[in-house]
């Protein structure tokens, strides 16, 4: 072609030449454009990243493939302008929103709108509850606070809609699968799941406030509903009036049972025996920390006193879980040199002063509080061997340690596997797996404490601070090392907190006599009055006046701890201008109400009063049932859940009067997950980068001590230096090589001519 | 490809016998090495920061939009200047392989130089879990990169027999084609209609440099910069070809 064309510059002249030029010269730009646009519409990519931080994963993949109607998604999207540093980051959403529309095969479609632009398509925003949000801009000079639109509404066959009011920005597309995966998933779902819960929470002191125009948040678990209740029907189930559970419930959430009548406990049987999941979150105690800080202690009993039923934690053991009435104190803080991921991470906090003046200064070792860690504690036999006072050989000692110890986590359950730790419990019992486990079933023990733990009976008061409020920080460090005290003087063991049982579990009644539905059916009333109905008042400087049969068995139980608690609390306590708390009152008997009355179990399909018999009873469950028993309720608690930026609770007095629960509402949503057997969403959650940290620290020193900084900083330099300094070096290695042989080249050709 | 092999040895063995390959070299690593390692936030080689190579390879568009059109001034200009250019054109070499060679000379020269950043990675990889996919992805698109800098600047230094006169025009060039890339560019031309805003943001090498560092290599953005080579390096041909006609 060029020779085409320059003979016709010779024969037409210049001007040909140079329009034949231009025509070449736009014509390869036409072809060129056309590739790459092409290209960009029939694309390959590959991610190299060893996360896959950049790809689709299978349940997205699998979620699509489902989609059998068109889904249109309405982007609300103010311009890239207004997103100042975070510009990058709706690149990824943009790019991950065109993946969505690849992979889906055109399924999805999306309309772009932008809210400034359009008063209409803002109207349109705002009537759909999609909301700008503030950003802050900061500039080298300035700093600006732009109004960002980054809602979206999703329309899936022109009938259902979800709506995400502002997409949480996010550095990888895997942050906004997270987001929206689940919401595409509900969309593509005729019903949602149900899920069954029972929560005996303790309702607010009605009428009590503190802090800045807030009220007590209630002890309930009114905020479940929360973390699950966009994909799952959370149900609430009553059985105190003689139900059975439902068949269409297959998964049972039992949030801190207590007074269970030997009726309700036969609804659990049978709801197990019939193939359900059930899982129970067990406590010893109720503790309520309050705005004074006065922490309220009531003993929790699982069986209604009176009721001839046997007691729930023997029909517990009948499955094949242990249960202790005992709460475990772990100070697996002792162990933060060689595992710092044991270290808890929920505080306490006090008014003290730091450097920068007043401020909030968190505690630590408040051994009822914990978590259990991913830590291979049989690999810190020796360590922990070492730690034990007195004159046993150490070998020996680890060498029976390493035998002794488990995994702080079982890796292989995706719940925890996905978190990587526990939760954060408060005041947990042990649940561990019986001696022998019944014919057909199998166990596991999920979580466990650290090795440096005791269980003990609870004593009278949790109370680390005392009663006076300048003295707290003083009466912690006393409280502490009482309980070091007694963790030196208990042998080092491990505690389950979380079991898993699955297989053919046999009926709790088989052999014994069925508890009636209707009153006229049993010896007893079928509703027992309660004793424990009556409020409980404590007064500063006295203890919680225990009820008929409480104080007596604790104090037997306890020696010498306990009197040791009360002299404290006597001595620091005297009423020092202490406004006396509110009366706590216990909740009506029974599971927590949700949204107004609750529903009976068997509302799904018949009538919760009628006089029909029962169905027959089942003897033995299907392989398919699952039993999972957790040793605490607590970090479930409406006011211990985390809240951003937060301390649970706050008071004027105080600040944060205790602590965040840390990953509880994590956790239960992939409990939830995992039991819907909806694992690929709980896969999809818990996906995070590898941490990929730099450590210089050389072995042997003592975190954060001054030789620790000075090597570290040491390292910094030198490596600094070397990676700039030395290709730099080496390039001027090179050079001089090379002007040397190039003169001594010159030199030999010299003396070859001048020879 | 004998031609191509002989004129890319001739070029290198030019780079290497004059100070110019070690001037380059030394100097573009030292600034590239002290923004990256020293004056990112946090600095690189920090205790606790993430291992990852992000911040220098951010570096890397400035630093070869400053270094390249200083290394491809030369070219041809040099060889305009000097009066070689006209012996090279009465070879029986097209000159699309002469273009080719001079291209993939320099190319394998800025490779060497790019070598000698390994060091950096490496020490990451010691001290912490430096994710070696995104790093050697990024190698990739930097090479890319600097083929498509080098494409415009022995471009511009065809056209000139001044050599600075080449490297200023290569760097302006470069420097506008980066800019319509740039989120303040298409606020601040808001007034120019968005099939044009669209076409100049496509035209821009950076933001397709981005995607690659970040470690996801898409066809798309290996066909930007091949076809973005490609016109480059046809508008040098025609350039020569006309030179060689008018010769």
């Amino acid at each position: 072609m060029t020779n085409v064309l320059s003979r016709s510059a010779r024969d037409t002249g210049q001007g040909g030449y140079v329009l034949g030029l231009g025509l070449r010269v736009v014509l390869m730009l036409l072809v060129l454009g056309q590739i790459v646009f092409l290209a960009s519409r029939y694309r390959s990519r590959v991610d190299a990243t060893k996360d896959g931080l950049y790809t689709l994963t299978d349940s997205t993949v699998q979620v699509l493939s489902n989609l059998d109607r068109r889904l249109v998604i309405e982007a609300y999207f103010s311009g890239d302008e207004t997103l100042g540093p975070y510009r990058e980051y709706r690149r990824m959403l943009d790019n991950f929103l065109e993946e969505l529309v690849q992979v889906s095969g055109g399924k999805i479609v999306i309309d772009r709108l932008n809210p400034q632009d359009d008063l209409d398509v803002k109207n349109q925003a705002e009537r759909l509850g999609i909301r700008a949000m503030p950003l802050q801009d900061v500039g080298d000079a300035s700093l600006s606070v732009n109004q960002v639109w980054n809602g979206l509404r999703m329309l899936y066959g022109g009938d259902r809609q979800s709506v995400v009011p502002f997409l949480g920005l996010a550095p990888y597309p895997m942050g906004y699968e997270i987001q929206l995966t689940p919401r595409i998933k509900a969309l593509t779902v005729p019903e949602k799941p149900v899920i069954g819960l029972i929560a005996y929470g303790t309702q607010a002191v009605v009428g009590s406030r503190f802090g800045a125009g807030g009220n007590i948040p209630s002890m309930g678990y009114q905020q479940l509903r929360n973390y699950v209740g966009d994909r799952y029907n959370l149900l609430n189930v009553d059985i105190t009036k003689g139900q059975l559970i439902s068949d269409k419930i297959d998964t049972v959430f039992l949030i801190r049972p207590k007074n269970l009548t030997a009726r309700e406990k036969y609804s659990l049987d049978q709801f197990l025996m019939r193939g359900g999941s059930l899982v129970v979150f067990v406590d010893t105690d109720e503790v309520e920390i309050g705005a004074q800080r006065l922490f309220r202690r009531k003993q929790i009993f699982y069986d209604v006193p009176g009721d001839p039923g046997e007691p729930f934690l023997d029909q517990l053991a009948h499955y094949g879980v242990d249960v202790q009435e005992k709460v475990i104190a772990d100070f697996a803080a002792l162990l933060g040199p060689v595992a710092p991921d044991a270290v808890p991470t929920a505080q306490f906090m006090v008014q003290g002063r730091t450097l920068l003046g007043a401020s909030l200064v968190p505690l630590d070792v408040y051994p009822y509080w914990f978590h259990a860690a991913n830590v291979d504690y049989p690999a810190l036999a020796e360590a922990i061997a070492g730690m034990q006072p007195g004159d046993d050989d150490v070998a020996e000692v680890a060498a029976r340690y390493a035998d002794l110890f488990e995994p702080g986590v079982d890796m292989s359950n995706v719940v925890v596997r996905s978190m990587g730790r526990g939760p954060s419990m408060f005041w947990p019992c042990p649940v561990d797996l019986a001696d022998e486990l019944p014919d057909g079933v199998e166990g596991k023990v999920l979580m466990r404490t650290s090795p440096l733990a005791y269980a003990e009976t609870p004593p009278d008061s949790f109370n680390p601070f005392g009663r006076s409020q300048e003295m707290q920080k003083a009466a912690y460090v006393a409280f502490r090392n009482r309980k070091l005290q007694k963790l030196q003087s208990e042998p080092r063991q491990q505690f389950g907190l979380m079991v898993h049982l699955k297989g053919t579990f046999s009926s709790f009644f088989e052999g014994k006599q069925i508890p009636g539905r209707f009153q006229e059916e049993n010896d007893q009333p079928l509703l027992v009055p309660d004793p424990l109905a009556e409020p409980i008042v404590e007064t500063p400087g006295q203890p919680a006046v225990p009820t008929e049969g409480e104080g007596e068995g604790k104090g037997e139980e306890q020696g010498e701890t306990a009197p040791k608690e009360q002299a404290q609390e006597g001595e620091e306590g005297g009423g020092a201008g202490v406004a006396p708390e509110p009366d706590f009152e216990d909740a009506p008997r029974g599971p927590n109400q949700m949204d107004g009355e609750p529903v009976a179990s068997n509302a799904l399909g018949a009538q919760a009063q009628d006089k029909e018999a029962d169905p027959d009873p089942v003897w033995k469950s299907p392989p398919e049932a699952q039993l999972i028993v957790v040793g605490d309720a607590d970090f479930l608690r409406d006011d211990l859940r985390a809240i951003q930026g937060r301390y649970g609770p706050q008071s004027v007095q105080h600040g944060p009067l205790g602590p965040m629960s840390i990953l509880g509402p994590t956790f239960f949503t992939n409990m939830v997950d995992w039991l819907s057997e909806d694992e690929d969403l709980l896969a999809l959650r818990n996906i995070s980068p590898t941490n990929r940290s730099l450590n210089f620290a050389s072995e042997g020193l003592e975190s954060g001590s001054d030789e620790f900084l000075a090597d570290i900083k040491a390292r910094e330099r030198q490596l600094s230096f070397m990676v700039v300094g030395g290709p730099v070096v080496a390039i001027l290695v090179v050079w001089l090589v090379a002007i040397v042989r190039r003169r001594a080249r010159k030199q030999a050709f010299l003396s070859s001519v001048g020879a | 490809m004998r031609e191509v092999s002989i004129v890319v040895r001739r070029e290198l063995r030019s780079y290497f016998a004059s100070p110019i390959a070690y001037v380059f070299g030394a100097l573009f690593l030292v600034v590239l090495g002290y923004r990256a390692v020293y004056q990112s936030t946090p600095p690189m080689l920090t205790h606790g920061s993430q291992a990852s190579m992000q911040n220098f390879f951010a570096e890397l568009p400035m630093m070869l939009l400053v270094f390249v059109p200083p290394l491809t001034m030369r070219l041809w200009a040099e060889e305009r200047k000097l009066g070689t250019l006209e012996l090279l054109m009465t070879f029986p070499v097209p000159a699309s392989r002469l273009i080719a060679g001079k291209f993939l000379a320099s190319l394998i020269f800025l490779a060497l130089v790019l070598l000698l950043t390994l060091g950096l990675p490496l020490t990451l990889s010691m001290y912490g879990s430096l994710d070696w996919g995104p790093v050697a992805a990024a190698y990739v698109a930097t090479l890319l990169l600097a083929g498509a800098y080098l494409a415009v600047g022995m471009f511009f230094s065809s056209l000139t027999r001044d050599q600075l006169v080449a490297m200023l025009l290569a760097l302006v060039a470069l420097f506008m084609l980066t800019m319509v890339g740039t989120v303040a560019f298409q606020a601040s031309a808001s007034w120019l209609p968005d099939w044009l805003l669209n076409t100049l943001a496509a035209v821009s090498p950076t933001p397709y440099f981005g995607s690659i560092t970040r470690g996801v290599i898409d066809s798309r953005d290996l066909l930007f910069y091949v076809c973005f080579c490609g016109f480059f390096l046809y508008l040098n041909a025609l350039v020569l070809e006309g030179r060689r006609l008018r010769g």
